[in-house]
């Protein structure tokens, strides 16, 4: 950071402010399929990010040559930038939006990456594929791990210097199962965690693969999901989705300030609903929550340097404030969060979703069962679509139950539903305890021009919902 | 850019061991991106990266390792050092692989695509002036792309590009929108204002009420833009014959069940488009031109040397995803001119927006219409309509539903940006297909 320190020395007469954010992060991915090793492979991404306010202007040019002259070049760009475009300039901004803190964060792990070798996590993995094929009816059995460390440097001419340190551990596991013409694939589901190696623990995964397994040769005689509107209930591995598209998306600032309208789309919420819409029942409770031990996007600063904290997004089904960082509260007057943030060193920061939880209730997944006459209970995400206003969406998962009078019947294949969020969400009906939350998240949220893959977490609880339209396959 | 890689590889190579075969790939951007919201510059971003993979075999194992490199070659090659020894450390107790594919010489290339490109704030600011009358959002990217591989077998293929490109969209008061984009390597302003201008045309066709459609079969022009959409989720999978082997693919009612596409229907992997290289990650060249889908027979797959190794099959050169990366639809006879006549009564639609499979074994896709879609009486546009969401099989839009192609297609240049620009497109026509099922 001292060598950073000099150098923005040099670039602070140049122009009204500056900062560089070094970004380096580490993935090994580890594969097996069919009881045997596949792939194994490192990725390292290593460079700075040089960002310069001129004349309200910030402009930004990242550089994987991290010598002095190659960091003074990348400022330059940014400069030249800022100053032949300034008459063009959508937003004006000083450096109050880049608030001088200090500090650190690492995630807290028990079993450091390091501990295993990758040769052995893939005989792990190999286990798991073993796990997988319960029956000569399972094709295909494949596991992979992916374990990421990524460390984020930032220093500003204004004083900001902080360090943070994430571990995550992403996985998943699948099996399918073949009879005549007949095919159904059963997964884990893919999770992401900021956990060391504790998280691959064989104990539970070799257990959760033989259910994963049997469940995928359970579907081969299962029957189709009824077209019906009925009572649904889901589970947080299908939940969690519906989350991040129906709530995250449209809450995000920048969509709402129409940024995203070219790519990724606008959003059905306006800014005169903040503060007074009724998102859902009164039921509805979701958080922006960086301070959740092992979700996926925990950190203490976004990467425009904002303390992050804890912050109802809809309370008692209202909507309250949106997902934005500085940028976007300072353009629209909208409270939002400290969510600005960048997936790597040559992207900007944008509003992220971070981790988007619910709030649990005070329902068991027993009293949801009983309450429901004729329903659905849903498992694990395998399709996703939403219009480009977060509106109207439909869901396939891979794995369903019929419920009959509070009671589990049968198993479905091919569940799907649809609906539209504006509707959907005044129809949650029961929200799970404790005892049916989950902590899930995906390594892949896209966003943003340029394109940007970023983690996101959700913590969600199981969740019953009146009315909605359920269908089977093709 | 070239000659910088040709030198850091041959201090890879220098380095292998008699036992160890090498494989050494780059791939490189010097790109500006410029985000526009209302006409104005919401981001601006210069990215410079150079990224290097090696891959080393040795006894039937096989590990690789991407990571930045700074281009400049004596910190490099320290980099290299530890990443080689990394490498070597950790091969030592890695399994044999499973379906091992050695390295082989698959020849040399080397492509050179380099226009003049204005300079980016130029460019920024006749764009913010063109377009200050109306709401436009968009990006635009310029820069030059380079991709390279060079193996210890002798094996050098080189390809860069230079190239940019506007992906825009415009809006109107009442938040219509249209879509449009223009991109190459040589900047005309009187062709780029053309394009505004016809964009500026639609959305004023856009400024009646919408028309409200309840779900259900119609009958729709499925413009160029929006069967991109359509191909580029078919590729997910659908032209992979491991997929196939897997149980995973779209075609399984194809090879199954005896569906069928329609007779109209020809698609090709078609490297005449010259907007990728025909080299995949491993080096091997693909042919020029091979036929997927031949008036609505499957000729070939894509096969990978894994995929063909594991299950016996020849390997066309296919990359690792089995994925089209330069997709061709054959054109058919329906002219410009008669598009709304033949539809008659029913949707145009110029885009789609998010689509995924909703059940990928059964072939059935399902997504939104998004910008300047229209309903349409008696070949006559009327009114624009409220986005509706379809659910349908490719073995009813592309088969027995599929009644005309136009006789005009549209090259269209993948635009994503995850990680770096890729590299690539499409050539697509128009569809007229009847029965199109909306279910929302």
């Amino acid at each position: 950071m001292e060598n950073y320190k000099k150098l923005l020395e040099k670039f602070s007469s140049a122009c009204d402010w500056a900062s560089i954010r070094e970004y380096k992060e580490v993935t090994d991915l580890v594969m097996a399929r069919n009881a045997k090793p596949d792939q194994i492979s490192t990725g390292e991404s290593h460079g700075v990010m040089v960002e310069v306010l001129y004349g309200g202007q910030i402009s930004y040019a990242g550089t994987c040559d991290l010598t002095n002259e190659g960091i003074q070049k990348a400022f330059d760009k940014a400069l030249t930038f800022a100053i032949k475009t300034k008459q063009n300039n959508l937003c004006n901004f000083d450096d109050s939006i880049r608030p001088a803190n200090q500090g650190d964060y690492q995630t807290k792990t028990q079993i450091p990456f390091e501990a295993v070798s990758l040769a052995q996590l893939q005989s792990n993995l190999v286990d798991i594929t073993k796990a997988l094929k319960v029956s000569d009816e399972i094709i295909e059995a494949s596991a992979w791990a992916m374990l990421t460390k990524t460390n984020i440097n930032y220093i500003s001419t204004n004083g900001a210097n902080w360090s943070q340190e994430f571990c995550i551990v992403s996985k998943d596991f699948s099996a399918t199962a073949s009879r005549d013409n007949e095919n159904q694939t059963r997964s884990y589901g893919m999770n992401g965690r900021q956990l060391g190696l504790e998280d691959i623990d064989m104990t539970l995964l070799l257990k959760e693969a033989k259910r994963v397994g049997s469940q995928a040769v359970e579907l081969l005689d299962a029957e189709e999901c009824p077209t019906d509107q009925l009572d649904l209930i889901m589970a947080p591995d299908q939940l969690y989705l519906q989350v991040h598209e129906s709530i995250g998306h449209p809450l995000e600032l920048d969509r709402i300030l129409g940024d995203e309208r070219n790519y990724a789309g606008w959003s059905f919420i306006g800014p005169d609903d903040f503060g007074k819409r009724q998102y859902g029942s009164d039921l509805l409770n979701v958080t922006f929550d960086p301070t959740l031990t092992s979700e996926m996007a925990s950190y203490v600063f976004d990467d425009n340097g904002v303390k992050a904290s804890k912050e109802y997004l809809i309370k008692d089904g209202v909507l309250l404030r949106g997902i934005g960082g500085i940028e976007s509260q300072t353009r629209s007057n909208i409270p939002g969060v400290s969510c600005a943030r960048s997936c790597d060193w040559n992207r900007p920061p944008m509003d992220r979703m971070g981790n988007i939880n619910i709030e649990p209730g005070d329902t068991s997944i027993e009293d949801m069962i009983k309450g429901v006459k004729k329903g659905i209970i849903m498992y694990t995400n395998r399709s996703w679509s939403i219009d480009d206003y977060r509106n109207k969406f439909q869901f396939g998962c891979e794995y369903a139950k019929l419920i009959e009078d509070g009671k589990i019947t049968k198993t479905l294949k091919n569940p799907n539903y649809r609906g539209v969020t504006d509707s959907f969400w005044m129809n949650l009906d029961k929200v799970g305890d404790k005892s049916t939350y989950e902590i899930w998240g995906s390594p892949y949220c896209g966003k943003g021009e340029p394109n940007q893959s970023i983690r996101v977490g959700h913590a969600i609880p199981t969740c019953l919902f009146k009315n909605i339209e359920v269908f089977g396959g093709a | 850019m070239e000659n910088y890689f040709n030198q850091i590889s041959q201090y890879i190579l220098s380095k292998k061991q008699t036992e160890e075969e090498v494989t050494v790939t780059l791939s490189g951007e010097k790109t500006q991106f410029v985000r526009f919201n209302k006409s104005k510059v919401r981001q601006s971003t210069d990215v410079n990266q150079l990224n290097l993979s090696i891959a080393i075999q040795k006894d039937e194992k096989e590990y690789s390792f991407d990571f930045s490199i700074t281009g400049i070659l004596d910190n490099d090659q320290s980099k290299v050092d530890d990443i080689y020894e990394t490498c070597r450390s950790r091969m030592l107790d890695m399994a044999k692989a499973t379906f091992f594919v050695p390295f082989k010489n698959n020849g040399s290339s080397s492509v050179s695509n380099i226009g003049e490109l204005i300079e980016i704030t130029e460019l920024t600011n006749i764009l913010c002036d063109e377009t200050a009358h109306v709401d436009l959002a968009g990006i635009l990217t310029s820069g030059i792309s380079y991709r390279g591989n060079i193996n210890s077998l002798g094996q050098s293929h080189w390809f860069e590009s230079a190239s940019f490109c506007v992906d825009y969209s415009l809006y109107s008061a009442k938040e219509k929108a249209v879509k449009g984009s223009y991109g190459g390597s040589t900047f005309e302003l009187g062709a780029f204002k053309a394009i505004l201008d016809e964009s500026i045309r639609n959305l004023k066709h856009m400024e009646k009420d919408n028309k409200v459609l309840t779900p259900g079969k119609y009958r729709c022009y499925l413009a160029p833009a929006a069967i991109n959409e359509i191909l580029d989720t078919f590729c997910w999978g659908g032209t992979s014959q491991g997929a196939l082997k897997q149980g995973s693919s779209p075609l399984l009612p194809y090879e199954n069940e005896g569906k069928r596409l329609s007779p109209h229907f020809t698609l090709n992997e078609d490297f005449s488009l010259g907007l990728t290289s025909q080299f995949n990650e491993d080096g091997e060249v693909f042919t020029k031109k091979l036929p997927i889908f031949k008036n609505g027979q499957l000729e070939n797959l894509l096969v990978s040397s894994r995929t063909a190794k594991e299950y016996g099959y020849k390997s066309n050169a296919a990359g690792a995803e089995e994925s089209l990366r330069s997709p061709v639809i054959e054109t058919g006879d329906l002219c410009r001119e008669d598009i709304l006549k033949q539809l008659g009564t029913g949707l145009y639609i110029s885009n789609l927006h998010y689509l995924n499979w909703s059940d990928q074994k059964q072939g059935r896709i399902t997504g939104m219409t998004r910008f300047a879609c229209f309903w349409v009486e008696n070949g006559e546009i009327i009114a624009p309509i409220k986005d509706l969401r379809f659910d349908d099989t490719i073995y009813q839009f592309w088969g027995e539903n599929l009644e005309q192609i136009t006789d005009f297609a549209e090259t269209e240049l993948d635009n994503h940006t995850y990680s770096e620009r890729t590299l690539g497109g499409t050539q697509c026509p128009g569809m007229l297909v009847k029965d199109f099922n909306f279910t929302l």
